[in-house]
């Protein structure tokens, strides 16, 4: 009887300690974000998260990470990745653990809230110091990687929109491969779409941050260079506004654009194109890659974005991923070393021909690679004198729930015929609008 | 006709679930395997081909080549067989108890396994991290061995009690009139018989674990430790989903699986000839 | 009942009885202690932040707020469709599963050649991670690259590629196909396995009574494998209702909000929002729900009475 008692006892001390046996086993790969233990000040560990790991970047970056760790024999640098998708929760969850790594690359619409929650640790010290910032472009130092005026980020490189276009369609049609002005842009949408065909004209975004994309063009017909006017309300309240929002979203409902794109987030769109679905796209550059890879050679092109009526063109234009230190980092100097190090010229030039965008300095766009190829319109846009900055109000901590999940909601159920225009556009207006007054009450404009 | 109804009819209707399970099931793997053997041309081109027009390794070769698949496998490997084995041991001992006592606050207890099974997880994941990272174990192997055993252990422990249960008692009670102590009763006797039961128990375990994203994702950052659902997601780029180089490592993360569900489903059929009570 | 079938051999001291009054525990504790070290923490932990605001874009406001976080999502326009679609993702999934799941499992429980073969395929889905299924079922329901398209034009069911993915109100239909291809397989093993358990000598005595096939089932086989039938059904509705990652992947709860569950959509909120009080104010009612389900379900099916042999 004791003996049985005996031996269930034993039994289950043996199922713990082999439980803890089991985690004693595998100690070889343990190597927790930022806890290092480096306190002899001998040798560092920093860590970097890469939210936008593929073949060929995950490569680049650890080739700069070596040449960075032979340059400084006391770092080293450990490269970590999480997928795009899920990058946002993970850098969240991180941050409010504290345990981020040392150096991240964040995007611009998660960098406001994640500066707002203390996450992120403020460059403005280090940038001041920073011998290159009078290299940089303009575009560099006006990009929003700061919160209440500060520098949070050193951007990456710079994305910009352009049109891509499936020439072959153009040439059957024996259209002209350019797409001048808006006017043009709703045209070709309904010459080039032919059902039967299964064949349409917009690779429309109706999934997460399609609002984006509609508003770039609500700014352009509306000649306004914010979502907002002086007072803080949404230029979403204006009739001429509505009006551009409805011609917008009814190249959806006139069916120049596929049914399934009421879904479509980046990478869908991007299929939806090399798929031969749709003509005409609206991405960046860095697709130029994916559209090599994935579609016969000559059979696409890109081309600038359109002119509004009033000449100019309102271009959504941002960095990929800035370089951010995380506010828990043990190694602050070292991080901004590596920081310093990914953000040199020589260093930026590379990287940004390898992801074909926008080089930060001013020196590195005049290479040749930037003025031949598909690229040559962006870098050229870029220079134009005729543009204009549209992009979201990236100050609003909230940008990523309304681009992401409120926008999105309301857009489909417009897009879906469950909410009329009215509806939709005032809800939009007024969630804005509420948003903005609060900044503007925490922090009064000069 | 009649002896057509009750002898020839049931085996047709039989053949055609068979067939049509079969089929079903197929299908998708099927889909996989095609799209890995298909150029990224073909694979998105217009025309939509049921066998690859031009056939191409290359989706393999480039899963291997650019990606620490091999590791991930490994790593897969370490963590669904442990967390497997802790939850079967764990089981077999509260399942037992469950089936086989009567003591007070059972319900109660019952109700605490199945409760942590309701929260979902996405709300725990703060927490969690905070205890993982106080443990210094975030970014480990042992993180998602723990999180698997514990999260696994409710559903599989419950099962496990209800095979125990289909077990009739009066087997145990005559093994110990012969002289067998309760331990021995149930390991020399109880145990065998429950194989199938076990098997599946642990295959569910196994494949929770094996299959898992979530976790995943979330837990580890540093390539050494990656599984293989996340390195399959990593696949999905921010404009580029690799459906090739996907496929293909799909259809090899399925060759493992497939070896031990071909290896260990004899034992559910090793089950049957035994039959239940004869011993 | 069982604790009093073996004290014969048993001698009754009162020691040895106190022990064996607590061996029930004893085999219970390495499971306690592991599910409870990892749960406690965070679950105790969601109820505050259930009542707190708590969002980590807004660190200088967080404090406890009451029962705010509840009163915002039982304002949420979005919530009855979310309840609904949980209801009938749980309803529609767990109901094919099973009745699948038990076809495949009787076609199973009798010998015939290349069972080894054939078992070992069917049951492969379970093994496959929802990722991926998510990912090979939204690119078989693509409108354009579509095999299921695909299929249907060429045998001349359809005669325009469909969208399916993008229809609201119908979208979750491909991800609950989807969800049931996956869960089938476990359904079908479980039930196999208990259906291998049944004595042979009681279809033998039925056999002599001429009870017909149909009646058989009814009348001896699902009595008998009663409990299996109930835990399992049970433990999937739990799961299922608990689960959104097919969901994320195949339709991210789209077109507006129309295949959104509960759980999928507090993921998806969460991400945007960081309102974890919010997030946690919804766990809590899951639980809740689950539990008064959990109770309610145990007692209708007498499960404790079935389970006690």
């Amino acid at each position: 009887m004791n003996k049985r008692v005996w031996t269930v006892i034993l039994l289950g001390v043996l199922l713990i300690s082999s439980v803890l046996a089991g985690c004693g086993n595998n100690k070889e790969s343990s190597s927790s974000g930022s806890a290092s233990e480096g306190g002899s000040g001998e040798k560092v560990k920093i860590s970097y998260l890469d939210p936008l790991p593929s073949n060929e970047r995950t490569e680049l970056m650890k080739q700069l990470i070596q040449k960075f760790e032979e340059q400084n024999q006391n770092i080293t640098v450990e490269y970590m990745s999480v997928p795009w998708e899920e990058a946002n929760k993970k850098w969240m969850t991180m941050g409010a653990a504290k345990i981020l790594p040392d150096v991240i690359s964040v995007d611009d619409t998660s960098l406001a809230g994640m500066s707002a929650a203390g996450y992120l640790q403020s460059l403005q010290p280090y940038y001041d110091k920073w011998d290159q910032v009078a290299n940089l472009t303009e575009a560099t130092k006006q990009a929003r990687n700061k919160y209440k005026n500060e520098v949070y980020a050193i951007p990456d490189a710079f994305l910009l929109q352009g049109l891509f276009i499936q020439s072959s369609w153009f040439k059957e049609k024996s259209l002209p491969e350019t797409i001048d002005t808006w006017a043009d842009y709703f045209s070709l949408a309904e010459k080039l779409t032919d059902e039967s065909q299964g064949r349409y004209g917009i690779s429309f975004r109706g999934g997460a941050n399609g609002i984006i994309r509609a508003m770039e063009y609500v700014m352009a017909a509306t000649h306004s260079d914010s979502w907002f006017d002086k007072e803080g309300k949404a230029i979403l309240y204006k009739p001429e506004a509505k009006e551009a929002f409805k011609k917008f979203y009814d190249l959806y409902l006139n069916g120049y654009a596929p049914k399934e794109s009421v879904n479509w987030g980046f990478n869908e769109m991007v299929q939806g194109f090399m798929n031969g679905q749709a003509g005409i796209l609206n991405q960046t550059p860095e697709v130029i890659a994916v559209a090599e890879k994935n579609m016969q050679p000559g059979s696409w092109n890109v081309v600038p974005m359109p002119k509004s009526d009033d000449g100019k063109r309102y271009i959504f234009w941002g960095f990929t991923a800035a370089y951010a230190m995380s506010s828990n980092s043990e190694h602050k100097d070292e991080a901004w070393k590596f920081i310093e190090f990914l953000s040199s010229p020589e260093n930026n030039l590379e990287y940004s021909k390898k992801n074909s965008s926008i080089p930060i300095y001013a020196e590195n766009l005049k290479d040749p690679f930037f003025s031949t190829g598909p690229i040559s319109g962006y870098a050229g846009s870029m220079a134009d004198t005729n543009i204009v900055f549209a992009g979201p109000p990236s100050h609003l901590t909230k940008l990523g729930e309304f681009t992401g999940t409120y926008a999105l909601e309301e857009t489909q159920k417009y897009m879906t015929g469950n909410q009329s225009l009215d509806d939709t556009v005032t809800r939009l207006a007024d969630w804005l609008t509420k948003e903005q007054t609060e900044y503007l009450k925490e922090n009064p404009q000069p | 006709m009649q002896l057509f109804m009750r002898k020839r009819l049931p085996g047709i209707i039989r053949f055609c679930v068979l067939a049509l399970f079969l089929a079903g099931t197929l299908l998708p793997f099927y889909w996989m395997l095609v799209t890995s053997l298909k150029t990224r041309l073909e694979i998105y081109g217009k025309k939509i081909t049921l066998w690859p027009e031009n056939l191409t390794w290359v989706n393999y070769a480039e899963t291997f080549r650019s990606s620490s698949f091999p590791h991930y496998f490994a790593n897969s490997f370490v963590v669904s067989i442990l967390s497997g084995i802790l939850v079967l041991a764990v089981s077999i001992l509260g399942g037992y108890s469950l089936a086989r006592y009567r003591f007070r606050g059972k319900g109660i207890i019952l109700l605490i396994f199945l409760s942590t099974q309701m929260v979902p997880v996405v709300i725990m994941l703060v927490p969690l991290f905070m205890v993982f990272g106080n443990l210094k174990l975030l970014d480990t192997l042992p993180a998602l061995i723990i999180t698997y055993t514990a999260i696994n252990i409710p559903f599989c422990m419950i099962t496990m009690s209800g095979f125990f249960q289909r077990v009739p008692v009066a087997l145990e009670e005559a093994a110990m009139i012969d002289g067998c102590n309760r331990m021995e009763t149930v390991v020399r006797i109880i145990l065998p018989i429950m194989l199938p039961g076990i098997v599946a128990t642990f295959v569910f375990a196994f494949t929770a674990a094996w299959n898992d994203l979530f976790f995943g994702i979330m837990f580890t950052t540093s390539e050494s430790v990656k599984t293989v659902p996340v390195g399959l997601n990593s696949f999905v780029q921010k404009f580029d989903i690799n459906w090739g180089e996907m496929s293909a490592g799909g259809v090899l993360s399925l060759i493992p699986v497939a070896v031990l569900f071909a290896f260990i489903q004899r034992y559910i059929v090793a089950g049957l000839s035994q039959g239940a009570v004869k011993g | 009942m069982s604790s009093t079938s073996y004290p014969r051999k048993l001698s009754s001291v009162r020691t040895k009885r106190l022990l064996r009054r607590w061996e029930p525990y004893f085999l219970l504790l390495p499971a306690l202690l592991i599910v409870l070290s990892f749960f406690a923490y965070p679950v105790i932990k969601a109820f505050q932040l259930s009542f707190m605001h708590y969002v980590l874009f807004e660190p200088s406001k967080i404090g406890y707020s009451g029962f705010d976080n509840f009163k915002a999502l039982l304002m949420d326009s979005n919530m009855p469709r979310i309840l609904f679609n949980s209801v009938i993702w749980v309803v529609a999934t767990v109901g094919l599963q099973f009745v699948l799941g038990f076809m495949l499992a009787l076609a199973l429980n009798r010998h015939f050649r290349g069972k080894h073969l054939y078992q070992a395929i069917v049951f492969l889905p379970w093994a496959v991670s929802a990722f991926l299924i998510g990912m090979i079922f939204k690119w078989m329901f693509n409108q354009q690259n579509g095999l299921i398209n695909h299929l249907l034009l060429e045998l001349g069911l359809i005669d325009k590629a469909i969208a399916f993915l993008a229809i609201p109100g119908t979208s979750i239909i491909p991800v609950i196909i989807a969800m049931a291809w996956y869960g089938v397989p476990f359904f079908g093993i479980m039930i196999l396995a208990a259906l291998q358990s049944v004595p042979h000598e009681i279809y033998e005595a039925a056999d002599i009574d001429g009870a017909g096939r149909v009646k058989r089932l009814f009348s001896i086989t699902i009595p008998y494998i009663k409990p299996t039938l109930v835990l399992t059904v049970l433990l999937r509705v739990i799961w299922v209702f608990n689960s959104a990652d097919l969901i994320y992947i195949m339709t991210n709860g789209g077109p507006a909000n129309s295949s959104h569950n509960l759980p999928s959509y507090i993921f998806n909120k969460i991400g945007y929002s960081t309102d974890f009080g919010q997030a946690s104010a919804l766990g809590v009612l899951m639980l809740i729900i689950l539990t008064v389900y959990t109770i309610f379900f145990l007692r209708v099916t007498k499960y404790n009475e079935a389970g006690d042999i």
